[in-house]
């Protein structure tokens, strides 16, 4: 990867765009900076599955002989609040590190680096992580959020593009991801079959417990359906999706058709996503995806995907 | 331009039409990587041509540009071998200043010479109030320093030399380039067309007249002829001219000539030195050898009163006869009217038949065919030539000689037949040369009969024609007191001239010019192109590695 392109939105226009967001957004939890979760408190919430890792004093055993199946166990889970944690995971699969002028990982980036800014600006925990290996940085606050920042996005940026890795190749290091209050994934949901459920497992992880998940989606197919529309084009492989070899015109019902395709998956994916917790926020990149362009859309755009992310709030 | 130049030229052009053609010839095709590759269905394969040809400059790539200004610097530097630099507008002075030293500056009280420096010191201080410079040539040269303010020279002076120095071209790295030339000389500015300033310098030459006119007597030249008064004797004449007008009380002129061992010769009449014009004074001399003739004069130049003169020979001229001749009655007759000549000197005399080859060009007696004509008469005849003198034409017509068609280049016809047929011509320029009727009859006849008389004065009188003049026995030089010899003395001896209106100082103003100058700029354009290559060559190295 390439791109090293500077975030678009500076410090103080973040910081004015935090405000706002807070002004505009209107929440009944308790605190600004506590979130509701599954944890040690007199307050009953539920019943769940057991997961490694659960405290085995909290297994309902009656509970779990009468609902649970014979190796299924049933714990108890309690109410609790906990401070504001935000995991941001960055799907890197091939299909991210595209359009060549900007990739989306790029745009990732600028996500992750913003939201890195704001939580500096609240004091909040912030930790980063990768689809692809599973290892998140440490939460840090303050003024370490910077430094954890920028080794993350080195280690973004230095990661070669490998064929197969990814999502598709490392479903088992979802499951390794720390949890936290509020989990972040930005991708663009382009992946099929196997490959979508385990990213739909990762978004069920991180919101298990009540805890929130905000699906960050990217979609730069109207840039892409541009630069398919009256060219004469030659394909490329993307990771391990091998391109039909030979020189092709498109025409505009086969782009129709790629319409199609795409809005019968994308619908599938939100369909998939779609439960308690989750917020799902998709940006429809612009039809020109010259870094330019593209940068000034995120300015417009970044400010809305706040205030739909319910991250911030002020308190009735 | 020369073969390699154009093939060069082409070359390069070439090379341009390339990268220009590389750069038309853009594919139709672009590759593209889709992330949304996995949804997309069959696409109808292209069906156009896939490749365009687009006669935009590719503007975007800086490579391109940089191959493009090699190309064009290596143009540049194949057509542009030089540059015209023009520097800013300016205001300046340089005046070359010709100082004429040659001998006859130094006549007159004070001297001429004195004048000159007076006068250039003038000009000095006048170039010096406009903050100008001042180059002095001196002619002829100084040995030391070309610079310096010195006497006059001893030597003569040809005027095409004060014109040469005038205009000679400024040399490259003059610490003062002129804009101006102004001549000092004891002469008249010679005719307009004649004086040039050096190439660039648009001003007129500037003529500054020095001296006022002083009579002068000068010994000219000597000339040598046979003494038909004593045999073995020959006349020496001294040739001597007077400048300006008679004034005897201020310039008493005496004339010697001592002969060898330095005896003083007198003069075979006495003449009036002090006539103007010209005059001769002859001297009857019986031997060779060096003659010193020394013309006394005061308050005038004396560089031209010393003649060195060198006698070859005084008595009669020698006598090359031809082979053909040899044993016949005309080389007895030739034998009593010089010596036989062992090897051509300059005054030796040739006796031949007449030959239309370069043999005719000596000294010479040259003889018409033997062979006789039939009954022509006599046709034209110069009757004052001396060549006809005491000769009876009759008996002249009655010879009946054969004539040539045409007379020959630098003769003159002195008789001919009545059809035009040249039967007697002479040639007085350069070496003096007769043609002649051919000795009569058989080689033993007896020249001095009768009947041949008229053949025999012909033949004598053309003999005193062809050898009247003897100066080619001489060498003439003139020195100077100690003997050392003097060139272009016969410039300087007119020092009566009238002295003509001079040019005025004040007329010397600065020109307000723009200093050109020529400066190699290939070697320049070459190092350009280098450097521009090697950059060319860092940057699309640097694009290499960055993909």
């Amino acid at each position: 990867m390439h791109d090293d392109q500077p975030l678009p939105i500076d410090r103080s226009e973040l910081n004015g765009i935090r405000l706002r967001t807070r002004r505009q957004f209107v929440t009944s939890r308790q605190g600004a900076f506590l979130r509701r979760r599954q944890g040690q408190s007199l307050e009953y919430r539920e019943h769940r599955a057991y997961a490694p890792g659960d405290d085995a004093r909290y297994i309902d055993w009656r509970a779990s002989e009468r609902h649970g199946g014979p190796t299924d166990y049933l714990i108890r889970s309690f109410e609790a609040e906990e401070q504001f944690s935000l995991l941001v995971v960055i799907d890197d699969s091939a299909t991210m590190r595209l359009p060549d002028s900007l990739s989306k990982l790029q745009v990732a980036l600028w996500i992750a680096e913003a939201m890195a800014t704001i939580a500096e600006f609240e004091k909040l925990a912030i930790a980063f992580a990768l689809t692809s290996d599973g290892e998140a940085t440490r939460f840090t606050r303050g003024a370490g959020i910077e430094a954890s920042f920028s080794t993350f996005a080195k280690k973004v940026r230095s990661a070669e593009q490998v064929a197969g890795r990814g999502v598709e190749a490392n479903a088992a290091s979802v499951e390794r991801l720390p949890q936290s209050s509020v989990t972040m994934l930005v991708s663009d949901l382009y992946c099929e079959g196997a490959d979508l459920e385990r990213l739909c497992g990762l978004v069920s992880a991180a919101s298990r417990g009540a805890r929130q998940v905000v699906v960050c989606e990217l979609n730069s197919w109207p840039g892409e359906r541009t630069m398919l529309a009256g060219e004469m084009i030659r394909l490329r492989d993307v990771g391990d999706h091998a391109a039909p070899p030979g020189e092709f015109e498109p025409s505009e019902n086969e782009l129709l058709a790629a319409d199609s395709a795409l809005r019968k998956h994308r619908d599938d994916v939100h369909r998939r996503l779609r439960g308690g917790g989750v917020v799902h926020t998709v940006w429809d990149m612009p039809d020109r995806l010259e870094a330019a362009v593209v940068a000034a859309s995120f300015r417009g755009w970044f400010e809305e995907f706040l205030l739909a992310s319910e991250l911030f709030g002020r308190v009735r | 331009m020369s073969v390699a130049a154009f093939l060069a030229a082409g070359g390069i052009l070439a090379s341009l039409s390339i990268v220009i053609l590389r750069y038309m010839r853009r594919p139709n095709t672009r590759t593209v990587a889709i992330s949304a590759l996995r949804f997309l269905p069959p696409l109808s394969a292209a069906t156009r041509e896939r490749v365009r040809w687009a006669p935009t400059a590719p503007l975007a790539s800086p490579l391109f540009w940089l191959r493009l200004a090699i190309l064009f610097i290596l143009l540049a530097a194949l057509v542009f071998d030089v540059a015209t630099w023009r520097g800013a507008d300016e205001e300046r002075l340089g005046l070359r200043i010709v100082l004429d030293r040659s001998a006859s500056m130094g006549v007159g009280s004070p001297t001429r010479m004195e004048e000159a420096i007076d006068l250039v010191e003038r000009l000095t201080d006048h170039v010096a109030r406009f903050d100008g410079c001042v180059e002095v040539r001196n002619v002829p040269r100084l040995s030391g320093d070309e610079t310096a303010l010195d006497g006059p020279s001893n030597e003569g002076l040809d005027p095409s030399a004060i014109l040469a120095a005038a205009a000679r071209p400024a040399a490259a790295g003059e610490n003062c380039p002129p804009t101006h030339v102004a001549v000092v000389s004891d002469r008249p500015r010679p005719a307009s067309g004649l004086v040039r300033s050096p190439p660039g310098i648009g001003e007129e030459v500037f003529w500054f007249q020095v001296g006022t006119p002083q009579p002068n007597t000068a010994l000219v030249g000597a000339d040598l002829a046979p003494s038909f008064a004593s045999e073995g004797r020959a006349v020496l004449s001294l040739r001597v001219t007077s400048f300006g007008p008679s004034s005897p009380s201020v310039s008493p002129v005496s004339l010697t000539l001592s002969g060898p061992g330095n005896v003083p010769l007198p003069p075979m009449s006495a003449t009036d030195l002090t006539v103007p014009g010209d005059k001769t004074v002859s001297y009857e001399i019986a031997e060779p050898g060096t003659y010193l003739a020394d013309l006394d004069e005061s308050e005038a130049l004396g560089a031209d009163n010393r003649l060195k003169i060198n006698v070859a020979r005084v008595s009669a001229a020698p006598i090359e006869l031809a082979s053909g001749f040899a044993g016949s009655s005309l080389a007895m007759l030739a034998r009593r009217l010089g010596p036989q000549a062992e090897t051509r000197e300059p005054d030796t005399l040739r006796i031949a038949p007449y030959t239309s080859g370069p043999e005719t060009a000596a000294r010479g007696i040259y003889f018409l065919p033997a062979t006789r004509s039939d009954n022509e008469r006599l046709g034209y005849f110069d009757a004052v030539s001396p060549l006809l003198e005491l000769v009876d034409l009759d008996l002249f017509e009655a010879m009946q000689p054969s004539g040539l068609d045409q007379v020959p280049d630098g003769f003159s016809l002195v008789a001919a037949s009545s059809a035009g047929r040249l039967w007697l011509a002479e040639r007085r320029s350069g070496q003096p040369a007769a043609i002649m009727p051919a000795p009569p009859g058989n080689a033993m006849v007896d020249l001095f009969a009768e009947e041949n008389s008229v053949w025999l004065v012909t033949f004598l009188n053309a003999f005193q024609r062809v050898t009247a003049d003897r100066s080619g026995a001489l060498d003439v030089r003139a020195v100077d007191e100690d003997g050392e010899e003097i060139q272009n003395i016969r410039h300087e001896s007119d020092t009566a001239q009238a002295t003509a209106a001079s040019a005025r100082i004040e007329d010397i103003v600065p020109n307000r010019s723009s200093p050109t100058e020529e400066r190699p700029v290939w070697p320049w354009l070459v190092a350009l192109a280098l450097v521009l290559l090697l950059i060319e060559r860092l940057f699309g190295l640097a694009t290499r590695w960055a993909r």
